[in-house]
């Protein structure tokens, strides 16, 4: 870097902060050209390796007053999470019809005799059955994530301003990945009646038991607030929704006939937690390409693709500022090990080709062992405390 | 009404869970008692330099009382303050903006969404706002302003957990004001403090608040209220009044003063000849100056960790 800035003027002297601040491209590529890490892989100008994740340290519970949350540290970005439940009623709808809530009511009764619970029979796919359990979710808008950026956590986001465009966007990908995901059961978000059978003296066929009735819905605000700016909002984002939603109590709900309302138990053994389909992890990576691309062929040789460019695995804010291409990949493992992909995308660029994209998203199955490892962990303790990852270095 | 900017709700709007202790009377739990004396504190914790990416930054929290031994609800027992608070600045004002000889500082306050009991609107209220005032005024004393002209400062406090008002299971209008954001306010300023002496703005002293309440604990409407600091109003039957300051004991100067109740009728305990404003406002006073020394000892902390 020294030789860099003497080439320019040889009477001005810079010091690297300086340097870092005026000409950050010219910075970074500097720093990935001189500073070859032990095993020959150039390292980033954070002194990470391309494809470093940084350490990461996950707490849930700590807020009293919300039914599940949890606090990210990844670096220097650091976000809460909380998850208040509220209800619905049926009757408040306007377009509800009874009709909609046949299908599940037919399974729950049909599972109900067979004495099994919704909740554990997850390999039945009842093709109908899923589809009104995506409805339900989609249609009632039961879950409502946001974002808050304007904490004061970086001076860009002014206090007291309505979402920027990078909170719209952040809270409308949480909330597509949440519905396409379908990792929340709407059953776990009902509130059901069952009608006591009033003529069951009379003639005991279990057949004629009444249908139970959905009374109402739980509706989970989930909000999530950036305490401190440090890059890679949206994966901190992620892994504190699903830390907190791994959190969520519910409390026992039932129909009240005589006060026509929806009561809750206090009673923590009654309660349940929700109980998740998946648990995706989302990888942000940045494509760093240098101003203007390197001439020579030996500086191109240095790159780790062999193009001239490089890929930065959890960008810092510095690094993100610089890059203008993204590729974000969401993904999970299934019981079988088989990597399913929610999200691949790339925006901002062309430089990535299938190849790479393929090898991200090895990268990123690979994360997601150790972040279901992490979460498994920090929910697993209960009382409030942080679960710690040390940052580390993957490759495909 | 709704924004388009965030994910909304339902349309219809929705409720809170009603807990069946509430409506059945039977059942009903008992009321907290305050264990501490009268002029013991909380637990304090407070840490600077947690928002790497502001100029300076800070984080409050007040160890909750604790639950009795057998509570095994879902509501929570109690609330404790939690805020963290951040400063961006000094730095230029906007071009727009009209000269200023002295910094030009602003404040704001938010509740999070689930900071209460109830759940809170993204968009600030009118008790945010009045908090952002009082906070400005006690900060405006204490900040040196002339050093940095034609310079602005954004101080803005992000309150995570805040004071019950009241006891979970009383009736709605039992207390008649917010109480808790008397507790707030006085968490607001020595967060607020702290951080600027972690983004080294230039201060008088460190202004710190404190809070001390005249609470009625008898059944007897005709005792006399009892002075109390560090007041939890949830542990407590009924709040007469209330006071928070904000104060610099290097100098003995008060910034910023809040009373809030109705104080006229009340007498004070046998012997005491003060006025009831002058016992509040020294209750509060010595609630700072203890404060003060956890700020003082904090400050100095990161200074010579920043040293090193």
């Amino acid at each position: 870097m020294d030789s860099l800035v003497q080439n320019a003027n040889p009477k001005l002297q810079l010091t690297p902060t300086q340097f870092a601040a005026i000409e950050p491209n010219a910075y970074i590529l500097s720093q990935l050209s001189q500073r070859p890490s032990s095993n020959g892989v150039p390292t980033r100008a954070n002194a990470r390796e391309q494809f470093e994740f940084r350490d990461m340290t996950v707490t849930v519970g700590g807020f009293t007053h919300a039914n599940g949350s949890s606090t990210v540290r990844i670096g220097d970005t650091s976000v809460v999470c909380g998850i208040v439940a509220e209800q619905i009623y049926t009757s408040e709808v306007p377009s509800w019809d009874v009709s909609q809530a046949s299908v599940s009511a037919n399974k729950r009764r049909r599972l109900a005799s067979s004495g099994k619970t919704l909740l554990d029979n997850d390999e039945e796919t009842d093709q109908a059955y899923d589809n009104e359990e995506s409805r339900h979710i989609e249609d009632r808008c039961l879950l409502v994530p946001n974002v808050t950026m304007n904490t004061g956590c970086t001076p860009g986001y002014v206090p007291g301003a309505p979402p920027s465009e990078d909170e719209q966007s952040i809270s409308n990908n949480l909330l597509g990945l949440l519905r396409s995901t379908r990792m929340i059961q709407a059953e776990d978000l009902r509130i059901w009646y069952q009608p006591p059978n009033l003529d069951a003296g009379e003639s005991d066929s279990s057949n004629e038991t009444q249908l139970p009735e959905l009374k109402a819905f739980w509706v989970l605000h989930i909000d999530i607030m950036v305490m401190s700016y440090g890059g890679n909002i949206f994966d901190a984002a992620w892994t504190a929704l699903v830390a907190a939603l791994r959190h969520v109590t519910i409390p026992y709900a039932w129909w009240d006939v005589d006060k026509e309302i929806v009561l809750c138990s206090d009673d923590a053994s009654k309660a349940h937690k929700l109980s998740l389909r998946e648990m995706p992890t989302s990888c942000w990576f940045s494509v760093f390409e240098p101003q203007p691309r390197p001439a020579s062929q030996d500086e191109v040789a240095r790159g780790s693709l062999g193009d001239g460019w490089w890929i930065f695995a959890d960008p810092d804010g510095y690094e993100e500022s610089v890059c203008e291409e993204n590729v974000w990949c969401v993904v999970s493992k299934d019981k079988n090990g088989k990597t399913r992909v929610y999200r691949a995308q790339n925006v901002g660029g062309s430089t990535v080709d299938s190849e790479v994209m393929h090898n991200l998203l090895q990268i990123s199955a690979k994360k997601w062992e150790d972040m279901k490892s992490i979460i498994d962990e920090v929910v697993a303790t209960g009382s409030p405390r942080a679960v710690a990852w040390k940052g580390k270095s993957y490759s495909a | 009404m709704n924004d388009r900017r965030r994910v909304n709700g339902p349309a219809e709007g929705t409720r809170r869970p009603v807990f069946a202790c509430h409506v059945d009377t039977a059942s009903a739990p008992t009321r907290p008692q305050r264990q501490r004396e009268p002029k013991a504190f909380r637990k304090i914790a407070l840490e600077t330099g947690l928002t790497r990416s502001a100029s300076g930054s800070s984080y409050i929290e007040v160890q909750p009382s604790p639950p009795p031994a057998s509570y095994n609800s879902l509501i929570p027992h109690s609330s404790s303050l939690k805020l963290a608070c951040s400063v961006h600045g000094p730095k230029p004002l906007p071009r727009s903006a009209a000269f200023s000889p002295n910094l030009v500082l602003t404040t704001h306050v938010k509740y999070a969404t689930f900071a209460t009991r109830k759940r809170r609107a993204h968009v600030r209220d009118a008790s945010e706002r009045d908090l952002g005032v009082h906070l400005e005024t006690a900060l405006r004393g204490a900040i040196i302003a002339d050093r940095w002209p034609k310079s602005g400062i954004d101080v803005t406090v992000t309150i995570l957990e805040a004071e019950d008002d009241r006891w979970w299971a009383d009736a709605p209008d039992s207390h008649d004001a917010s109480w808790g954001m008397m507790n707030v306010l006085a968490g607001c300023i020595t967060a607020a403090s702290a951080a600027l002496a972690d983004a080294h703005i230039d201060c008088l002293d460190l202004v710190t608040g404190g809070m001390a309440a005249l609470v009625s604990d008898d059944e007897n409407p005709d005792a006399p209220p009892k002075l109390v600091l560090d007041v939890d109003p949830s542990e407590h039957r009924s709040i007469v009044a209330a006071c928070v300051v904000g104060y610099m004991p290097g100098r003995d100067e008060i910034t910023q003063l809040w009373l809030k109740g109705d104080s006229s009728n009340a007498v004070l305990e046998d012997g005491d000849k003060r006025t009831v404003h002058e016992a509040l406002i020294d209750g509060a006073v010595t609630a700072a100056k203890s404060v003060h020394a956890v700020l003082a000892e904090v400050v100095r902390e990161s200074i010579l960790a920043a040293g090193q």
